[in-house]
């Protein structure tokens, strides 16, 4: 069976994706608002990895706390300065602010740190497992993800905090009316869902060894609003998962796509993607399965 | 009086363009951005709908006088017409495809389902 490598790196990488979305999706539930400028902070995530491990020589997992605490400063920064101000505005306002907020970081990023693509190798060596050489640092990123998904979930399960955000889902005026302060939800929601994407931004950089520059985020938003789609947008074990599908998915469309001989297989596989992306968001708009 | 507006911007622009030919291609791009811009208030402004893929209707209009001018070499002037209308032709029928389906989601559901183009 030659998928089998493919199946495994497809759950590893997809790991990762489940860990980008996480954020995308909490915030949606949470305030009802796309995050459209979602890829620009994944881009922040990665630059606080690359410049953390070539400046400083911090491995990843130390940026990745850094990036966790830079990226929750800066949610707190996006719910005051965007989102709490254009709540009254309406929804469609706020979309377009987030996305003139993420050509602003992509464009600023450009200008700080210029357009190369850069990137860095973080080498702790390797295991073979089910005849798929697997790189440590690669098990590492996909065990941080694993990790967060369910320490996310637990935490909205068995907190007061946690249940105060599952009420606010639910029904924003009845937990009003109980007594919930909203806003503090969404403010920590917020920041909690921008940490932990920079997060995801820091565990990318272990698979894409050249690959980060300002406008990288592009391709992470629209993968993780499929993500977000398929697994049910606001539930948070359905992201995680639905990103373990969307990696299976990438990779082993991959290699079929290339037994069939398409030139551009990777292309390939994203592009039916979306099409998956438009019928869900069609038919089951709840996503593939209820968590 | 509201409609003269843009009429009189557009004329006194290509009255630039032929009194100052070196700036042609700044007023091309100038008047580019203003279309541009018009068509993204016209579906954003006016309808309230969030579209993140108007640009793929963008490259469906440069593809087709692309298009034209590649495989039609013939047509001198003429491809210019001819292109305009492929390329909208084009465009007007992905929105039709993209537009039947997308159209059936609200607020921020259809800005994620375009979000893909």
């Amino acid at each position: 069976m030659e998928v089998i490598p493919y199946f495994l790196s497809g759950l590893i990488i997809g790991s990762v994706y489940g860990l980008i979305t996480l954020g995308l999706s909490l915030i949606f539930g949470v305030l009802r608002v796309a995050n459209v400028a979602h890829g620009s902070f994944v881009m922040i995530g990665a630059y606080v990895a690359f410049f953390g491990f070539t400046l400083w020589g911090a491995p990843p997992p130390v940026a990745g706390i850094g990036a966790l605490a830079l990226g929750a400063g800066l949610g707190a920064l996006v719910y005051y300065v965007v989102v709490k101000l254009l709540m009254k505005a309406g929804e469609l306002n706020i979309l377009v602010a987030l996305f003139a907020l993420g050509l602003l970081i992509a464009e600023a990023a450009r200008m700080a740190w210029g357009p190369d693509f850069r990137g860095y190798t973080w080498s702790i060596g390797s295991v073979s497992l089910g005849g798929l050489v697997v790189e440590l640092s690669k098990a590492f990123g996909a065990l941080t993800a694993l990790v967060t998904a369910v320490g996310l979930e637990v935490f909205l399960r068995r907190t007061y905090f946690g249940r105060a955000v599952r009420a606010v889902v639910q029904d924003p005026v009845g937990a009003q009316v109980v007594g919930i302060d909203v806003e503090r939800v969404f403010l920590l929601s917020t920041a909690m869902g921008i940490g932990i994407t920079t997060l995801g931004g820091v565990m990318l950089t272990l698979f894409i060894p050249v690959g980060i520059n300002p406008y990288m985020g592009g391709i992470y938003t629209l993968i993780s609003f499929v993500i977000a789609v398929m697994g049910g947008l606001g539930s948070i074990m359905g992201a995680y998962i639905a990103g373990l599908l969307f990696g299976v998915f990438q990779s082993v469309g991959y290699y079929v796509f290339s037994l069939m001989g398409f030139a551009q297989p990777f292309e390939m596989a994203l592009f039916l993607a979306f099409v998956l992306l438009l019928l869900i968001l069609l038919f089951k708009p709840t996503g593939l399965f209820r968590l | 009086m509201k409609p003269y507006i843009p009429l009189g911007i557009y004329l006194a622009l290509m009255a630039a363009a032929f009194a100052a030919p070196e700036y042609s291609k700044l007023i091309a791009s100038v008047a580019f951005f203003m279309a541009l811009g018009q068509a993204v208030n016209i579906f954003v402004g006016l309808t309230r709908y969030v579209d993140f893929g108007y640009v793929a209707f963008l490259a469906m209009g440069a593809y087709g006088v692309g298009v034209v001018l590649t495989y039609l070499p013939g047509l001198g002037l003429a491809a210019l017409p001819v292109g305009i209308a492929l390329g909208v032709s084009m465009a007007a029928a992905l929105a039709a495809v993209v537009g039947a389906i997308a159209l059936r989601l609200r607020g921020a559901y259809f800005a994620i389902a375009t979000i893909g183009g």
